[in-house]
């Protein structure tokens, strides 16, 4: 049955853990939500009276905002799992408080109540979905989101109809419905605790980014951003406008089912019932009709049935204000809102730019959400407590806004095709993101255009999008780009043609295999490969027909990560290939060395680093991959060999780093050998940056003392990124103390050396020598911000850094006020005197008072940088002392002249010079 | 010979490598090679393919095709500039006016060191979107 189940939902190997804990955390969570809810309500109605509810409307708003900088702020020190845990667990001991409260309530009790309740519902729901989005990458929300979405249903089912059980059946009273609610709370956070991953949770970068002077930003600098975008500002107004709709007919619901049942646990058992239902409905509409109805009426028409059923509730409770009325009414808002309407607003958003649309789309959940209930409030308000409107005449109020609702909604349509065909063409539609056929309609026929176009890259990039467009006939069209020049268009007009025509596929696939383009024929390969039982016997045909379909065949093996289907050839099978001549022979040893990655038999490794020795770069290159993922540590001095050779450099890193644990101790002593080049240090520090582990940290910082210029500079953005990343320092951190004291000691001796070249230092030579320095000088603000990012949030250093490095004035101050704000004293002080504005004197005062260094003079300067372990400021300073010959330049060069350095002795050595 | 100190001062003055940090720049210049043209020398003849960027060290060389006459570069100019960025076929010729020294940075080289050296990269962006701004100011005016 659960294996049924993961294959319906198309689980892959490792998801069924964590997927059926989130399931059951968002069931839980909702279950609570709608034990809460109804008691909410019910308390409130009868407690406060029905005519106070737009007052509790306007305190919700008022609530959304310190709550939500609470909110941001603890996001700033904490993962999103571990802010999930807590927020759970602070709200759920709040519960018994609430409780307490509610059994003498004075007036605002129920205010605190209504608004506790309300923000308890997005905080959680949203915070969850958050932490969904962080676990899972793209593909695979696409294929689990949906599920977590019917768990929230379901627990919202099961919440309001547990919800009447308990009052009706087991006699519970309104106020212990807070209870229930507390412990499933506390069992949802029990689970999300579980949903951590053993070895330390995925995602431990804080929830939200603290950054000086980009990034998200808060939550007003992101409403600016909504008037980019005409489509986004249609989006907020049909947002707003739907907010405040419901709120009214929320309010007449409400007050109408108050006065018929007079008793709060008859109007909480009612409530319950109408939630439950309701839920149930909209789960059933998504399942069966949202789709269709998409379909059948476009995005536009989809969002239209919403105001359209509202308008019919409306005009029904102003002629019979009855229970029966407003509970349709109500009902129909509750089904539609998360089903139909829900879907079809999410579409709105898919032509907007990705980046847009992450900044701004959580604004306008969130703070329209709650504005437009707080105007909605006021209005009620108003109507009721100012003039007196009797409840069933708001109705006309309902239905006026109902119809600028669906006037809205024919503006919204023509600027959402637009923004479509804009974003088409301008490629902004991230294809993982949409849903298997949904995108219909204009949309649609966006898409059909951009295939009879004229333009290569919107034809491959339409014919990507063309599993989401819905029964539309594009067989044809298809077909007749099978034939297209550009390769890429070929290969993905095949896997479109297997989406409509598997067998049509395969028959195009055959005439693919002698395609010139490797990735044509190894897209035929896969086709064919998914349309036979027979793999083994498939592989075999082949191999036989031909140097083309074989190198393809290979290719989709090395990709497929199967070792036991290479393990039915004989290793004397490749031996013809490495002998090969001609067009496909160069091809079919990469080939070869990529889908030998995975095979372990000896004779194979033996073919591979035959391979790896090939004259030809690209098989070399191949064959050292593919030697990597062995992590045969016999290998490993050989692979640090290769870091010197400039061809195959880049793919020994690779090979490296696949090592992981194993290969740290080999590469921190690459790091730290001065025998080697410092471009294979550089290399080697890369490498250990590419090792997602604590340890790699570690062995980067412990080869940091001995580490000068280019390569500190490296070692340290690796540490950086790795902190970024989400490994964590270990150690204690005085030594990251340390390395900054050090750090900062040299920027102040050669800040002071560089105001001395100012003077002196001439020419060619000069000029060039007081470029390294200021080079040396920017690197080395770059390190301190990289050894704080060693203890704070790198990101935010990161950003930090380059406010103080860049020229704009504004964001520079940002920067400065950030870091006030973020370090303690002992590192403020350390880093402040490094950045501020001050004159030259100041800074060198600071330098002195500080760490003792004084360069008085351009000899002391020169002595200074003739010591410095940075190779090729040596050789620089070297060079310039030999053209400008100042004094003590004699000395000097003949010391160059045995420097370990070989660039340092050949700047000593060579003869005449530029100036 | 030059240094690699020496060529690094040559090549700073190249506008796409202005931008680049000296360090990396040193490792370029640690593997461009000089190469030495007589007069009347071509250095490439039009429809060659493009592989290799020239910096003039000594002498000067006339950028042309048939008579029409582009323009003459002389010592710490750089041409073939392009050829870093696309394969294409050499648009025209160049040929040495005098005995000339120059150095060549070949373009595969330039693509992996560009690969390994980010900051060459950013550099060479910057130097680039420069050149287009300049196009787009000039088609304009």
């Amino acid at each position: 049955m659960i294996r049924r189940l993961g294959a319906w939902l198309d689980l892959r190997p490792g998801e069924g853990r964590l997927t059926t804990l989130l399931f059951l955390q968002y069931f839980l969570l909702l279950t609570a939500y709608y034990f809460l809810k109804p008691a909410r309500d019910a308390l409130f109605l009868i407690g406060a009276g029905a005519e106070l509810l737009p007052a509790a409307f306007v305190v919700s708003a008022l609530l959304a905002a310190p709550v939500a900088g609470l909110y941001a702020r603890a996001g700033r020190r904490l993962s999103v799992q571990t802010l999930t845990v807590v927020t759970l667990l602070v709200l759920a001991f709040q519960l018994p408080v609430l409780y307490l409260l509610l059994r003498e309530p004075a007036a605002w009790v129920f205010y605190l109540l209504y608004a506790w309740v309300g923000m308890f519902g997005i905080l959680t729901t949203s915070q969850f979905w958050l932490l969904a989005g962080e676990l899972f990458d793209a593909s695979q929300a696409r294929r689990i989101f949906p599920a977590l979405g019917v768990a929230g249903i379901l627990g919202a089912f099961f919440g309001g109809e547990l919800t009447r059980r308990a009052v009706v059946d087991w006699g519970f009273g309104t106020e212990e419905l807070l209870l229930a609610g507390l412990a499933t709370t506390l069992a949802s956070a029990t689970v999300a605790l579980l949903a951590r991953s053993p070895g330390g949770p995925p995602t431990n970068e804080p929830a939200h980014r603290a950054r000086p002077s980009s990034g998200d930003g808060g939550g007003w600098r992101n409403l600016k951003l909504l008037g980019r975008s005409r489509l986004l500002t249609l989006i907020v107004a049909l947002t707003g406008l739907s907010v405040l709709v419901t709120a009214v007919v929320d309010y007449q619901f409400k007050a109408v089912s108050a006065a018929a049942y007079p008793d709060a646990r008859a109007l909480a058992s009612f409530l319950g019932s109408v939630y439950g239902l309701t839920s149930l409905l909209s789960l059933l509409l998504q399942l069966v009709l949202a789709g269709r109805l998409l379909r059948w009426l476009g995005v536009a028409g989809a969002l239209a049935v919403l105001p359209a059923v509202l308008t019919l509730g409306a005009a029904g409770l102003l002629v019979a204000p009855t229970v029966l009325a407003a509970t349709l009414l109500r009902g129909g808002d509750l089904v539609l809102k998360h089903s139909v309407q829900r879907t079809a607003r999410e579409m709105l958003f898919l032509p907007v730019p990705a980046e847009l649309k992450r900044r701004t789309k959580v604004v306008i959940d969130i703070f329209v959400d709650r504005l437009g209930r707080g105007a909605a409030g006021l209005l009620l308000l108003g109507l009721t407590l100012g003039l007196h409107v009797p409840l069933r005449w708001i109705s006309v109020l309902t239905v006026v806004l109902l119809l600028g609702w669906l006037l809205l909604l024919t503006a919204l349509r023509r600027e959402y095709v637009d923004a479509f065909r804009q974003a088409l063409a301008r490629r902004q539609i991230e294809p993982g993101e949409l849903r298997r056929g949904s995108v219909t309609g204009s949309a649609a026929a966006a898409v059909i255009a951009a295939l009879d176009g004229g333009n290569d890259r919107q034809i491959a990039y339409a014919l990507e999008l063309l599993p989401n467009l819905r029964e539309t006939d594009t067989e044809p069209r298809v077909r007749a780009l099978l034939d297209h020049p550009i390769a890429g268009v070929r290969r993905r007009a095949l896997v479109a043609l297997n989406d409509i025509d598997a067998s049509g596929a395969l028959v195009a696939a055959r005439d693919f295999l002698s395609d010139e383009n490797l990735e044509v024929r190894v897209t035929a390969v896969d086709r064919i490969a998914e349309a036979d039982d027979d793999l083994p016997a498939t592989l075999r045909r082949l191999f036989a027909a031909g140097p083309s379909a074989r190198n393809a065949a290979l290719i989709w093996l090395s990709r497929r990560g199967d070792p036991a289907l290479l393990g039915g050839f004989a290793a004397s099978e490749f031996t013809g290939l490495l002998e090969e001549s001609g067009a496909h022979a160069v091809e079919g040893r990469r080939a070869l060395a990529y889908a030998l990655r995975d095979a372990s038999r000896p004779e194979c490794r033996a073919f591979l680093e035959r391979l790896a020795n090939d004259s030809e770069a690209t098989v070399a290159r191949a064959a050292i991959r593919s030697l990597g993922a062995g992590r045969d540590m016999r290998r490993l001095p050989w692979l640090l060999e290769k870091l010197e050779s400039r061809p195959l450099r880049r793919a020994a890193r690779e090979a490296l780093v696949d090592y992981g644990r194993d290969g740290l101790l080999a590469l921190r002593d690459a790091v730290c050998d001065p025998g080697r080049s410092l471009v294979a240090r550089t290399q080697s520090a890369r490498a250990l940056g590419g090792v997602r582990d604590p340890e790699a940290l570690d062995a980067l910082l412990e080869a940091l003392p001995g580490a000068r210029g280019g390569l500190r500079r490296e070692i340290l953005r690796q540490a950086v990124l790795l902190r970024a990343s989400g490994v964590k320092l270990r150690g204690d951190r005085w030594r990251v103390i340390d390395a900054l004291d050090d750090e900062a000691a040299r920027w102040f001796s050669l800040y002071q050396s560089r105001r001395l070249l100012r003077r002196h230092a001439e020419g060619d030579s000069g000029a060039l020598l007081r470029r390294v320095v200021d080079e040396r000088l920017r690197d080395g603000l770059e390190n301190c911000f990289s050894l704080l990012g060693l203890l704070h949030d790198p990101r935010g250093l990161l950003d930090a850094c380059a406010g103080v490095l860049g020229d704009d004035r504004r964001r520079r101050g940002h920067a400065v006020a950030y870091l006030e704000q973020l370090l303690e004293p002992d590192l403020r002080e350390r880093i402040l005197p490094l950045i501020d504005d001050r004159d030259a004197d100041a800074v060198w005062a600071a330098g002195h008072a500080r760490y003792g260094t004084a360069i008085r003079n351009h000899g002391a300067a020169l002595a200074y940088l003739a010591a410095s372990h940075d190779d090729w400021l040596r050789a620089c300073l070297v060079h310039h002392v030999r053209v400008e010959r100042p004094e003590g330049a004699a000395e000097l060069l003949s010391r160059a002249a045995l420097d370990p350095a070989p660039v340092v002795r050949e700047a000593a050595h060579v003869a005449g010079g530029f100036r | 010979m030059r240094s690699i100190v020496e060529k690094v001062i040559l090549l700073q003055r190249v506008d796409v490598f202005a931008d680049v940090p000296t360090e990396p720049l040193s490792v370029l210049a640690a593997s461009a090679d000089e190469v030495n043209v007589l007069e009347g020398d071509a250095v490439y003849r039009e429809g060659e393919r493009a592989d290799a960027l020239y910096l003039v060290l000594d002498g000067r060389i006339r950028l042309h095709q048939g008579d029409r006459s582009f323009g003459e570069i002389g010592p710490g100019e750089a041409f073939g500039t392009w050829a870093l960025f696309d394969e294409e076929p050499r648009l025209g010729d160049a040929t040495a006016l005098e005995s000339s020294a120059l150095l060549r940075i070949d373009r595969e080289e330039f693509i992996d060191l560009m690969a390994d050296h980010v900051q060459i990269a950013q550099g060479v962006i910057r130097a680039v979107s420069r050149r287009l701004r300049a196009l787009a100011e000039r088609s304009a005016g």
